[in-house]
């Protein structure tokens, strides 16, 4: 993938990161590195090893359980804004 | 040319978990704002989520009532989006290694021919927060009780026809999930939410037409109105020549249309990476196997019980499998008494009445008491009602109520006799008029007799005794 001042803006877009315009270039020449870093992984030739999944990983699980949950007034603490139990912000529906 | 619809559906069903998929916060309805939540739902730094394993079950479980494969190795990805009703910045879901595959539901179309739909996946993702709009002119509130709460989405391929067929699609579906104790599919609650893929394009052209979306339908009608509608606008666009854009749409249900969402062009680029907190989810066979054994008897299963062992028709078999608390009383009451179609009809005419109050405390094994009294001829009709009316919000036992209130059916011929005797000497008159063809006064006799008889006399008995003595066949 060729990163062009294209791709970087949108990127910046989506991820709500404004992006200084004389910094566009310094993103495209990281981004750049960093997918050939990727590509040069993908190319890699395995020399006959094969990777095997590893059959029992171990990963978390849980019983169905309540075993905590935060008390409201430290749910809201962090809020910038609130209004009585709820956290609010500004509106964010279009009305038709 | 005609044009035809082609129509695909996603479904977001809750289900029955005591809390959420990735936190242990509890998921209870109608809780105060925010009080459901935890340091993973709000995505503080530092936490990590760890999956619910009931909810692994049951997303099995719903993949295995559809017919898909389910698959060994599944994996949870990342999907980003900017609102606030989900702090994280993502919502965790299934992206190209879903938990489960393949599947399909048949369906009875309009003309009695049957039709497969096909279901492309169906896999596990976290529910959003609640935001509303309507309180404020200047913001709006958010509440994250629901942010995290487990769902299964179940996606079909565009294998559906018309809003009539989505509709019966989506009922067959809600009844699996309620039947198979995987979701309770209250659509007031928004616990079952539709979306509808909908295009149009000329008979007989096999290339797609451009495709809306349709989100957040919670009712049959509404999803049935908002298909139709998008259907005709579509239709309507290309014959001025118009194009149809893709594009998101909601359904107002006031007005029945549907508005595009103007949401941005890139609105859609989720960028789905694998989420790195999350192993991937490895299901063992075994694990499989026991939950399909689990299944007592599919639903396809249960409505061919009902028609073909138990010999209810068609109608009766609808209504009771239309809600789950219905069959689960029949069922339950058929443990205990082995008289299907009596059990059924006083269910339908009677019990159907009752059933949803709060104080409704009648147990299966005490109403099979009462359909055996009525059965074996120990009490009329009548009786058993003013039996019923007592025992639904007390479950006394019918048994001891009939004694208690001396409502034993009277059965004895002599005895009857006897006082259909006193009653045609007293009504010399109508028995004249009946001996000369006026039949329609036996329904008076009766009335006399069981008047007589304080509502007890059997009517199968009185009335073959008035028969005989009216020389009526």
């Amino acid at each position: 993938m060729s990163v062009d001042k294209e791709l970087v803006l949108k990127i910046s877009k989506l991820s709500r990161i404004s992006i200084e315009d004389d910094k566009i270039d310094s993103f495209i020449k990281s981004f750049s590195e960093i997918l050939a870093y990727i590509d040069l992984l993908n190319s890699a030739s395995e020399n006959g090893l094969k990777i095997k999944e590893k059959r029992n990983v171990h990963y978390s699980i849980r019983d169905d359980e309540l075993i905590s949950k935060l008390p409201i007034d430290e749910v809201l603490k962090n809020a910038p804004r609130k209004d009585g139990n709820f956290f609010i912000v500004k509106k964010v529906i279009e009305e038709d | 040319m005609g044009f035809e619809a082609v129509i695909g559906l996603e479904v977001h069903s809750q289900i029955k978990t005591n809390t959420k998929l990735f936190s242990s916060s509890n998921i209870d309805y109608g809780c105060d704002p925010n009080s459901n939540v935890s340091e993973v739902d709000l995505g503080l730094p530092g936490t990590l989520p760890v999956i619910n394993s009931r909810a692994v079950d049951l997303a099995i479980l719903a993949g295995v009532s559809t017919n898909c494969r389910i698959n060994k190795k599944s994996t949870f990805a990342r999907k980003h989006y900017f609102y606030p009703d989900l702090p994280k910045g993502y919502q965790i879901s299934q992206y190209d290694e879903p938990l489960a595959t393949k599947g399909y539901l048949d369906i009875t179309t309009s003309d009695a021919m049957k039709k497969t739909i096909r279901i492309n996946r169906v896999h596990m993702e976290e529910d959003a927060g609640k935001l509303i709009h309507d309180l404020s002119n200047d913001y709006s509130m958010i509440d994250l009780n629901r942010a995290g709460v487990p769902l299964i989405e179940i996606v079909t391929e565009p294998d559906i026809s018309s809003p009539e067929e989505a509709v019966k699609y989506l009922k067959k579906l809600r009844n699996i999930l309620i039947f198979g104790g995987i979701s309770d599919c209250n659509m007031e609650q928004g616990n079952f939410r539709c979306d509808a893929n909908v295009s149009v394009r000329r008979v007989g052209t096999e290339k797609l037409g451009t495709k809306t979306e349709i989100k957040n339908v919670n009712s049959f009608r509404f999803v049935q109105k908002a298909i139709e509608y998008e259907i005709n606008r579509q239709i309507q666009l290309i014959e001025k020549g118009k194009k149809v854009i893709q594009e998101t749409r909601l359904f107002n249900s006031k007005s029945n249309k549907t508005y595009s969402m103007r949401s941005k062009e890139d609105a859609h680029d989720y960028r789905y990476f694998p989420d790195p907190d999350l192993q991937p989810l490895i299901l063992s066979q075994e694990r499989i196997d026991k939950i399909i054994n689990s299944i007592p008897e599919s639903f396809e299963d249960k409505i061919s019980n009902y028609l073909n062992k138990f010999q209810l028709s068609r109608d009766d078999v609808d209504i009771l499998i239309s809600d789950k608390i219905l069959c689960d009383f029949f069922d339950s009451t058929l443990e205990y008494v082995n008289e299907p179609k009596v059990v059924c009809n006083w269910i339908l005419s009677e019990i159907i009445r009752y059933i949803k109050q709060d104080n409704f405390k009648l147990k299966g094994e005490n109403f099979a008491k009462l359909i055996r009294a009525i059965v074996t001829g120990k009490i009329n009709n009548n009786s058993a009602k003013e039996i019923l009316s007592k025992v639904i919000e007390t479950n006394e036992n019918v048994d001891t109520l009939i004694n208690d209130l001396g409502l034993q059916q009277e059965s004895s011929e002599a005895f009857l006799s006897q006082i259909i005797d006193n009653v045609i000497k007293d009504n010399r008159k109508e028995y004249d008029r009946i001996l000369n063809g006026e039949t329609k006064l036996m329904t008076f006799f009766v009335g006399q007799v069981m008047k007589e008889t304080k509502g007890k006399g059997n009517p199968q008995i009185i009335n073959q005794i008035l028969k005989e003595r009216f020389r009526i066949d």
